[in-house]
């Protein structure tokens, strides 16, 4: 939750800058692709077996059933146009600091990877689940 | 004649101007680097809590997994590029956690290899 936080911080800032238009995507963490998770075979891959591969996870919580690690791949698209940009140059210069029009339409998509994986009290893995949601994220200048 | 080029050359420069979004390099950073030789000195059986708190510092988190302690330390790296109407942002976060037992020794340390370095990108597009 605090990627997502920091990840709508950075949307925040960079939406507040001059730009007329902007596209802007933010990532946390690299993609986890699936043919990087074969070799997990649930009652034989240990936790250590993992960490090689995989590294450490984002974060770990626990279940009924046993210790769960999570990793997390998040991809932030977003667009924004000002269409009352170019009135600017129809006023006069003086009346700037006070005449500002903004019609802007903005979109930001968001788009996670989730790769969740819960082990016995032995740290051995008893089960795998892989959501893919990454993709669906995009740029578009439509927001209604 | 010449006055009226000034003119044209003035506005066209005022709108390119105007046009450019700039352009800004920015890097944040939070949390301490952890290194694999930081982490030596924390042995499995024997580390209690309160040692493991005097060698890496107060954690950032502290989780209850199914009646375990596990102290969570955690860096976040962001790089920013921003040019024109483009903008790119990468953060990755490192991530070591260190498991107790009921008596709080440590039963184990979970520290993968380090993620790759980001790198600082403009171009929103493709991967």
């Amino acid at each position: 939750m605090d990627l997502l936080l920091a990840s709508l911080a950075i949307d925040l800032v960079l939406s507040s800058c001059g730009a007329p238009i902007l596209w802007q995507r933010v990532t946390i963490n690299e993609p986890i692709k699936a043919e990087d998770l074969a070799f997990i075979i649930p009652g034989r891959t240990t936790f250590p077996e993992i960490l090689e591969k995989l590294g450490t996870p984002d974060d770990i919580s626990g279940s009924k059933r046993g210790p769960v690690a999570h990793y997390r791949y998040l991809d932030q698209k977003s667009f924004r146009v000002d269409l009352a940009w170019p009135l600017r140059f129809f006023i006069p210069l003086f009346a700037i600091p006070v005449i500002s029009p903004e019609m802007s339409f903005a979109d930001t998509s968001l788009g996670t990877d989730v790769f969740l994986v819960l082990f016995d009290s032995n740290w051995i893995v008893q089960e795998h689940a892989f959501a893919q949601q990454a993709h669906t994220a995009g740029f578009n200048p439509w927001p209604f | 004649m010449k006055a009226h080029k000034a003119v044209w050359m003035t506005a066209t420069l005022i709108l390119s101007l105007s046009l450019l979004g700039g352009c800004m390099f920015i890097r944040g950073s939070m949390g301490d680097t952890v290194k694999a030789e930081d982490v030596v000195p924390v042995k499995k059986g024997v580390t209690t809590r309160a040692q493991v708190a005097a060698l890496l510092g107060a954690p950032e988190r502290i989780i209850e997994v199914n009646g375990h302690e596990i102290f969570q330390y955690y860096r976040y790296d962001v790089k920013m590029g921003l040019l024109l109407a483009f903008s790119r942002t990468n953060i990755k976060s490192d991530d070591l956690f260190v498991i107790f037992n009921s008596k709080g020794v440590v039963d184990d340390v979970i520290f993968g290899k380090p993620k790759r370095p980001i790198n600082f990108q403009i171009w929103p597009f493709g991967d």
